[in-house]
């Protein structure tokens, strides 16, 4: 019965052009893009050591080593954009639970009358949602590795676990969101995508020295904040592996995860009919 | 008149949806003037984080010498040293960046004249280490000179007035100039990010109406309608007005981003370059409505549109850095034509009759993709209306 529901609900979610736009062709587009600019072709540079020697009063420089490939800083852009994805893929929870409300009148009779709980069906929702942003952000990531040719580095179960952490995130945000019945869907549509895209510009979307600015500036704030710890666990993963710091910010998402289950179940109580 | 009051009631509608576009076009000026604040004539970093290992008058006074002659502004990151992640992230993620550790018995050996490292760390190579070089160098000539002649009785004395050396060396003039250089900089980047704003916008409001007008209902309406058929000049006169208002808003907004250097011939110019982009804007925003029937493509289009301008033709990423295939790509876009313009601006300190004439020629590109864009839009409205005609007969 459950996975049955699942199906059914996955299936609605893949007949729906404009989720499916959202969430695999925009980041293809997306990361093709970023690919042009950002990965400067034969103009890559390479970070410099470099040495004032001293030497009786007289200063000389001396280029000592070049060790840091330019990709590595690029590499951040792509990390963004598949959490930007996470909580792109968040449009599919504003329609789930839309579906519940009174506005949506015919499909939310259908699901009210319906012979289970709404507690059952949300999780149904929120499972078919999930393997939902999983596979496209399976695309997304085929895509990043297959055809850009980009590495991504680390373990794949901690790419896992930060992806399904993140996709999670996005959905119960898409969900809360979505329990606000006083905006309109395409209003609640755009409040996510600013918060989506504004919280990524902050991770480094846009340039990765914000996301330093960030962790310099307010580093309570980048590790407690849902979408900025998830590209800061991914590029800990990328760059130094299943450090401390990996796990400090996994803990903090599964906890910020947790709140977000607890104020959705309280909507879901408060807004019941 | 009665055109106008429905189209611009069509375009009430859709407020809110433009309104978020502005909401990240302002996001995103800010993040780039924020993480681009470097001064765009000596192409600067703008930090230097340091590490000082030996805290005493003369490093301080080493520190203060720099900062005072406006290389960059420096962030003591000295209690950071102990973490790893934080130094290697420094490099990774800043590219106008570098760190600078002064070591262990740095005044011991500047003294006894032995050799010594100061170590920079720098992502890419540009003018600052040239230039910290030589403030460093000037700094340990003024400290051994001073030695050598023997005033060294009162070491808080020397470091004195190696900063008020310093701070006659670095005249008011220079600072103003680089100051300015900085607002300059700023409406640059503001005018480049245009590209975003204006064409979500545009494309926005454009493609809203012109499905509303031509959806079936509504279009037959009109059709019956006892007046003469001269809706394809209204609409282009409609929106002509709809992004020159937009614009207006927008350079307004300017005077917040680079204060009064919009009011300079740099400035005057940037304006004329937007004007020509709101112009091209119109009507690529005007052909791709006669194939857009729908708010859902016209969302994708949409955004589709503006990322790829912004990201393909060096709004995001200079024009200097964009890869051989994204340039030869964005050369057959305005967009390209118009940041190319903007920069050629924004690097200009004097207004010579060379850098005119190139930038002249600039705008003249932009003014020929305006007519092809013209044309092609004119020709295929007309070879649309004659195909329904013809479906209709």
């Amino acid at each position: 019965m459950f996975i049955r529901l699942i199906k059914i609900r996955l299936g609605m979610l893949i007949r729906q052009k404009e989720v499916l736009f959202w969430s695999i062709i925009f980041p293809i587009f997306l990361s093709g893009f970023l690919y042009l600019s950002a990965m400067g072709g034969n103009k890559a540079q390479t970070a410099i050591s470099s040495e004032l020697q001293i030497q009786e009063n007289v200063l000389y420089v001396e280029k000592v080593f070049k060790d840091v490939q330019e990709i590595e800083h690029n590499r951040l852009y792509f990390l963004t954009i598949i959490i930007l994805m996470c909580y792109i893929t968040g449009f599919t929870g504003i329609q789930e639970i839309e579906a519940y409300s009174l506005k949506a009148s015919a499909k939310a009779v259908r699901h009210i009358l319906a012979p289970i709980s709404m507690a059952y069906q949300t999780l149904n929702s929120l499972c078919a949602c999930w393997l939902f942003s999983m596979g496209c952000i399976g695309i997304l990531l085929i895509h990043i590795r297959g055809i850009l040719s980009i590495t991504l580095s680390g373990n794949i179960m901690g790419w896992l676990l930060v992806i399904g952490l993140g996709t999670l995130s996005g959905i119960l945000c898409g969900m809360i969101m979505g329990n606000n019945g006083r905006c309109k869907r395409a209003t609640k549509q755009g409040l996510m995508a600013v918060f989506a895209v504004g919280s990524c510009i902050l991770g480094g979307l846009v340039n990765p020295s914000i996301k330093f600015q960030m962790d310099y500036n307010f580093p309570v704030l980048s590790k407690i904040y849902p979408p900025l710890a998830l590209i800061d666990a991914l590029h800990t993963l990328n760059t130094y592996g299943m450090t401390q710091r990996f796990y400090k910010d996994i803990l903090a998402i599964i906890l910020m995860n947790a709140i977000g289950i607890g104020i959705l179940s309280f909507l879901l109580r408060r807004n019941r009919l | 008149m009665t055109n106008y009051k429905l189209y611009f009631k069509i375009l009430r509608k859709f407020i809110p949806q433009t309104f978020i576009y502005v909401l990240f076009f302002i996001l995103l000026t800010c993040s780039q003037i924020k993480s681009n604040n470097s001064d765009s004539v000596l192409k600067t970093s703008s930090t230097i984080y340091w590490i000082n290992e030996e805290e005493n008058q003369v490093t301080e006074g080493l520190k203060a010498y720099i900062q005072e002659n406006g290389v960059a502004e420096i962030v003591d990151i000295s209690s950071h040293v102990q973490d790893e992640d934080f130094i290697n992230d420094i490099i990774l993620l800043n590219r106008k960046c570098c760190i600078m550790k002064i070591p262990k018995g740095f005044t011991e050996s500047l003294y006894s004249k032995e050799p010594m490292s100061v170590e920079v760390d720098i992502r890419v190579e540009n003018e600052t280490i040239r230039r910290l070089t030589q403030l460093v160098n000037e700094y340990i000539q003024k400290v051994i000179s001073n030695e050598n002649e023997k005033e060294l009785n009162n070491p808080s004395k020397q470091i004195g007035d190696i900063r008020q050396d310093a701070q006659n060396l670095s005249e008011t003039q220079a600072k103003v100039m680089v100051e300015k250089s900085q607002d300059r900089n700023r409406l640059r980047l503001y005018f480049n990010e245009f590209i975003y704003g204006l064409s979500a916008v545009i494309l926005v409001g454009i493609m809203s109406v012109n499905y509303s007008i031509n959806s079936g209902y509504l279009k037959e309406r009109r059709c019956c309608a006892p007046q003469q058929n001269k809706e394809r000049w209204f609409l282009l006169k409609g929106h002509l007005l709809y992004g020159t208002s937009y614009l207006i808003f927008f350079i307004l907004l300017s005077l917040f981003f680079g204060k009064g250097e919009l009011f300079t011939i740099q400035g005057l110019i940037w304006s004329l370059n937007a004007v020509l982009l709101m112009v091209t804007l119109v009507e690529i925003g005007y052909l791709c409505s006669l194939f857009v029937k729908d708010a859902h493509v016209q969302m994708m289009v949409t955004n589709v549109f503006t990322l790829g301008c912004d990201f393909i033709c060096g709004t995001q990423v200079e024009q200097e850095a964009l890869s051989d295939v994204a340039t030869q790509i964005a050369q057959f876009w305005p967009t390209y034509w118009y940041i190319k313009a903007n920069n050629l601006v924004g690097e200009t300190e004097y207004m010579t009759k060379e850098i005119g004439h190139q930038i002249l020629s600039v705008m003249g590109i932009e003014i020929l993709f305006i007519l092809v864009f013209a044309v092609i839009g004119l020709v295929a409205h007309q070879q649309i209306e004659q195909g329904e005609r013809g479906e209709f007969e």
